[in-house]
């Protein structure tokens, strides 16, 4: 499969910290690929390289098979920033024609696809038309729709989002799911990037995981988990795990670390523990056990096993957000 | 290129579209015309002054001069003859003269004239008054007592009385005119008035669309508008679009206000007239093509050199006191090439004003100033069109690489040192 965009190896300092440290990344066309990390692990300062917004210190950067500071290769990719914003004295249409066009979109083709944009996010219905309103003048919900439509506008064969889905209502979020999963099915590819591993979890193909500039991992979904190599058990018992329970959950020879979570709990295996095993040691002590599931770990998991690796405290001191 | 249209284009039509520019395009016109319009006012009522009606004319010349004096004074034959005329014997002119004194000591009278004894061969005439400081006043009235004493003269020396006023009667105002190499070039004062206000109107122009970019930019950063609109342009065309579509409006206003000025001058007896004010005799100072092109060019170039720097002010700062203490800079370079513009008219070839044409800075204004004055060696304003130019490009070089790396930082304002920093760095 061609790549929708290829990452070789870039690195970017600023004045005072290292912002991307040696990254490669391959992103296939076609999938819907999570760039996780916490705060200030470089996610925007990468997807800024990936536009040519910023060029990297060293390193390549191909869109769909072009150097990406080649004249128009930014522009079959659309972008919506973590940071949105817009001329707030236009009105919609001529903001999301002023965008389009910038984007190479001739003004008649563009005209067309913004009113259908309009009707489809339900900003021009039979009873009010906020296409002819001033951004000013649009509720924050509304304001974040049009921003939507800019970054989609010209469509786009790869699709950006930074932080996406933060500071988003409930229903634009869903809005937005939907809009992922049509793009997807329609054979863009959409990259975003979060620090929420619930809704990477439930979208993304493929993720790579960053922090403090470098690359901890990537791969599919199931390549990172498997990757992690440690074995969980969720587990639930009916009035809860205490007494002779909670010392079998204690014994290092079963269990290497347990994660209570109050309605149910995670357990990850010691290394040569089985899970059989372990099973009948907790019928044994009494347990009244609701579930008993082998799972794969969450991205959650993942994520927050690789980064506090990097720092003990699990939160590595994050440059300015740059 | 196309880019870089879209986004000049969007600037131009949004700013022609908002209500500032109706306003502001409508406004100053209007205001400039006001105040021209109270000033003309003003002069044609100085010059029918009413207050030397309201003289004492104290006459010892025995001859009418002084009642002649009166009644031209008033305004001739059907003039209202307020002005008191006391004839006076010699002998008596002393205490004449201190009961005027008193009276206009007490406020009743302007001032008085008095008409010594002899119109022959010297005559003594002398003026005292509380408006003895109007120049207007006081040229008028010499005039008007030289006129009627030659008259009288003439009467004397046996002219019939018909005859001499036939042949004194005579309106005239002298015109200057300035004479340069480049031949007839319009009245003088008039001249050094329109330069002082094209430099002025540069000056404010360059300031004003200066602030409008640095705001804009300030607009886009706040808003992170920047930063979608980066992701399809490079920051440099944003930079220059932004700086095109806003010299485009100051263009257009630029030429509304002058295409208003040239009707208004055209035809300015007839409006002048329906508003009950005198006309006054304009002879405008020709331009010559050459030099109305230079005035252009360096108007353009003036633009952008300030104009790129102040978006590079906007791209640094997050907050408006942070512009305002910015800006400060660059702003001190217009401010302080202002203060040049009045010594410059006075002394247009001092060394002062070459050093000043030659600076990026200060020549923008005080060039065309001088262009518009005296004339200037080609090769003169060559260079320093040159060093306008060069100004030019360092003025956007600079300017383009605080932009693009300002644009995308927030925060606290950066030091001196980290825009350094930032000049040195790629993208």
């Amino acid at each position: 499969m061609p790549l929708a965009v290829s990452i070789d190896r870039i690195s970017k300092r600023f004045a005072n910290h290292v912002a991307v440290r040696d990254l490669s990344l391959q992103i296939p066309t076609g999938t819907v690929y999570g760039l996780l990390g916490p705060n200030g692990a470089g996610k925007t300062t990468t997807i800024r390289m990936i536009l040519d917004v910023l060029e990297p210190d060293s390193g390549r950067i191909e869109i769909l098979g072009a150097p990406n500071g080649q004249p128009g290769v930014v522009d079959r990719v659309g972008y919506l920033p973590e940071e949105r914003g817009l001329y707030r004295r236009m009105t919609v249409r001529r903001v999301l024609l002023f965008l389009a066009q910038l984007k190479g979109v001739p003004p008649d083709a563009a005209r067309r696809r913004i009113d259908g944009w309009l009707e489809r996010l339900q900003l021009a219905t039979p009873e009010r038309d906020w296409g002819d309103a001033r951004v000013e003048e649009l509720s924050r919900g509304m304001q974040q729709k049009v921003q939507f439509i800019g970054a989609l506008v010209h469509d786009p064969d790869v699709v950006i989002l930074d932080e996406p889905f933060s500071a988003l209502d409930p229903i634009n979020a869903q809005a937005l799911k939907d809009i992922i999963i049509e793009l997807k099915r329609a054979g863009k590819t959409v990259i975003f990037s979060t620090h929420l591993m619930e809704s990477a979890e439930r979208l993304c193909d493929a993720v790579c995981i960053i922090a403090q500039g470098t690359k901890l991992v990537d791969g599919t979904l199931a390549e990172v988990r498997q990757a992690h190599g440690i074995r969980q058990v969720a587990l639930a018992f009916e009035g809860g795990a205490d007494g002779p329970t909670a010392r079998v959950l204690r014994d290092p020879a079963f269990v290497q670390h347990v994660d209570d979570s109050n309605q149910v709990i995670e357990v990850d295996l010691a290394p040569s523990a089985d899970p059989q095993r372990l099973l009948r040691a907790l019928i044994d002590a009494g347990a009244i056990v609701q579930r008993f599931e082998l799972v794969q770990p969450s991205l959650h998991r993942v994520f927050v096993d690789r980064v506090s690796a990097l720092t003990p405290n699990g939160h590595p001191a994050g440059g300015a957000d740059a | 290129m196309r880019k870089l249209w879209i986004v000049a284009h969007r600037e131009f039509v949004e700013r022609i579209r908002s209500r500032w520019f109706i306003v502001s395009t409508v406004l100053v016109p209007a205001l400039l015309g006001l105040v021209i319009f109270i000033a003309l006012y003003f002069t044609s009522r100085a010059t029918a002054s009413t207050d030397m009606s309201h003289i004492t004319i104290i006459d010892a010349t025995a001859t009418g001069l002084g009642a002649r004096v009166a009644s031209v004074l008033d305004g001739g034959a059907t003039g209202d003859t307020t002005a008191l005329e006391i004839d006076v014997a010699p002998p008596a002119l002393a205490a004449a003269e201190s009961t005027a004194t008193r009276e206009v000591i007490a406020g009743k009278r302007k001032g008085y004239l008095v008409l010594g004894p002899a119109v022959w061969p010297k005559p003594d005439v002398h003026y005292a008054g509380s408006n003895a400081t109007s120049t207007i006043d006081m040229s008028r009235l010499q005039r008007i007592v030289h006129d009627q004493i030659i008259a009288t003269r003439l009467r004397n020396a046996g002219m019939d009385p018909h005859q001499v006023d036939a042949l004194t009667a005579l309106d005239m105002q002298m015109s200057t005119e300035r004479l340069t190499a480049h031949g007839r070039g319009g009245s003088g004062e008039l001249s050094i008035l329109i330069s002082f206000f094209v430099a002025f109107v540069l000056y404010m122009t360059i300031f004003f669309y200066g602030q409008i970019v640095l705001r804009g930019v300030m607009e886009e950063k706040q808003t992170r508008v920047a930063e979608t609109v980066v992701s399809s342009v490079r920051p440099e065309t944003l930079l220059f679009g932004k700086i095109l579509g806003v010299g485009a409006v100051a263009a257009a206003q630029l030429a509304i206000l002058a295409i208003v000025s040239a009707v208004f001058i055209g035809d300015r007896a007839s409006i002048l007239a329906r508003m009950h004010v005198a006309a006054p005799a304009l002879a405008l100072p020709h331009i010559a093509p050459l030099t109305a092109l230079l005035l252009v060019v360096y108007f353009i170039l003036g633009y952008v050199v300030y104009s790129a720097l102040f978006a590079a002010i906007g791209s640094m700062v997050s907050s408006e006191q942070d512009a305002q203490q910015v800006q400060m800079p660059v702003a001190m370079l217009l401010v302080i090439t202002a203060l040049f513009i009045q010594p410059v008219i006075f002394t247009p070839e001092s060394t002062l004003a070459e050093v000043l044409s030659y600076i990026p800075f200060s020549s923008p204004i005080i060039m065309p100033l001088r262009l518009s004055l005296i004339p200037i060696p080609a090769w003169r304003i060559a260079l320093s069109l040159g060093t306008l130019v060069a100004g030019c490009w360092l003025s956007v070089w600079i300017a383009a690489r605080i932009y693009r790396t300002g644009l995308l930082m927030y925060g606290k304002r950066p030091s001196p040192r980290e825009v350094l920093r930032w000049l040195r760095a790629s993208r």
